[in-house]
């Protein structure tokens, strides 16, 4: 395994066949990658995006986990589960480095970081942070409960102190 | 360890810098960070240092990921406890809002007192 690097991928086809021999060349996945989409309008970026879900859903691989595959795009507000940015300068710095010659100690560490990368990969990823999401959606309703229950008391202490 | 520089002055020049301590002191400073970076830069170790650090990060932060898919969100779905708190809260909730009605409900509450006062104004026998 190389050094995870940052890398741009540029996409010029909505070819499905093409997409998924771009994404295994760059290793989509297995490293931080992204596509500057800032020309497309928000109806064609809907489109690009969706051809896109399918791909990597085909290949079973996750935008955000392990590595990301930012999105640029000034419109963030579309629906997609990939990671949308308006710059190139939002991107974290942590991913921003340079390719160096590893060492032994280091490619060893590689080999670790391969080895749980797979292990994350054999999760259904999506799958999961979907379910994470639909069990946490009660915690709004406790909120507005604990709320409601504080607020009672509060009437209820004023009512019985006034006396 | 970085020693700082020490600045050799006589007493009338320390007499005309006085009040710019802290500025001067904050230059010092700076040119001192410089002076590292600089040494930081030429060393040959650095770099490598930088990367090994690096990847040390990256295994730490996907041994993280790792356990956090495998073993942190499979156990908040399987004991979600949300269900019960729900229970809880409504019942408790509940019991509160009788509680406050028991107490409107009093002769002496302020609740019937000022609609005792109201009725008292607006339909009393002239």
């Amino acid at each position: 395994m190389k050094i995870p690097i940052l890398e741009e991928i540029k996409i010029s086809t909505l070819e499905m066949s093409e997409l998924r021999a771009l994404f295994s060349k760059f290793k989509v996945g297995n490293n931080p990658c992204y596509t500057d989409l800032t020309n497309l309008s928000a109806d064609r970026l809907l489109e690009v995006t969706t051809v896109l879900e399918l791909v990597l859903n085909e290949m079973n691989i996750s935008p955000k986990f392990p590595y990301p595959y930012y999105l640029i795009t000034p419109h963030l507000d579309i629906n997609t589960f990939f990671p949308l940015l308006r710059s190139f300068e939002s991107i974290p710095n942590y991913f921003k480095i340079e390719g160096k010659r590893v060492t032994n100690k280091e490619q060893k560490i590689l080999d670790k970081i391969e080895v749980i990368c797979s292990q994350i990969q054999n999760q259904e990823v999506q799958a999961r942070l979907e379910e994470y999401r639909m069990s946490i959606l009660p915690q709004k309703f406790i909120k507005a409960l604990a709320k409601e229950g504080m607020y009672l008391e509060k009437v209820l202490k004023q009512l019985s102190g006034e006396k | 360890m970085n020693k700082k520089t020490k600045l050799n002055l006589t007493g009338k020049m320390k007499e005309e810098l006085k009040g710019f301590e802290d500025l001067i002191e904050g230059f010092l400073d700076e040119q001192e960070e410089q002076k590292i970076k600089s040494q930081l830069s030429n060393d040959r170790n650095y770099d490598s240092f930088k990367n090994y650090n690096h990847l040390e990060l990256e295994r730490e932060r996907v041994q993280k990921l790792s356990s956090m898919i495998s073993r942190k969100i499979p156990n908040v779905i399987e004991h979600n406890m949300s269900g019960n708190i729900v229970e809880k809260l409504t019942s408790y909730n509940y019991n509160i809002k009788e509680e406050i009605v028991d107490e409107v409900k009093k002769f002496d509450s302020i609740f019937n007192k000022n609609i005792r006062v109201l009725f008292n104004k607006a339909f009393r026998v002239k």
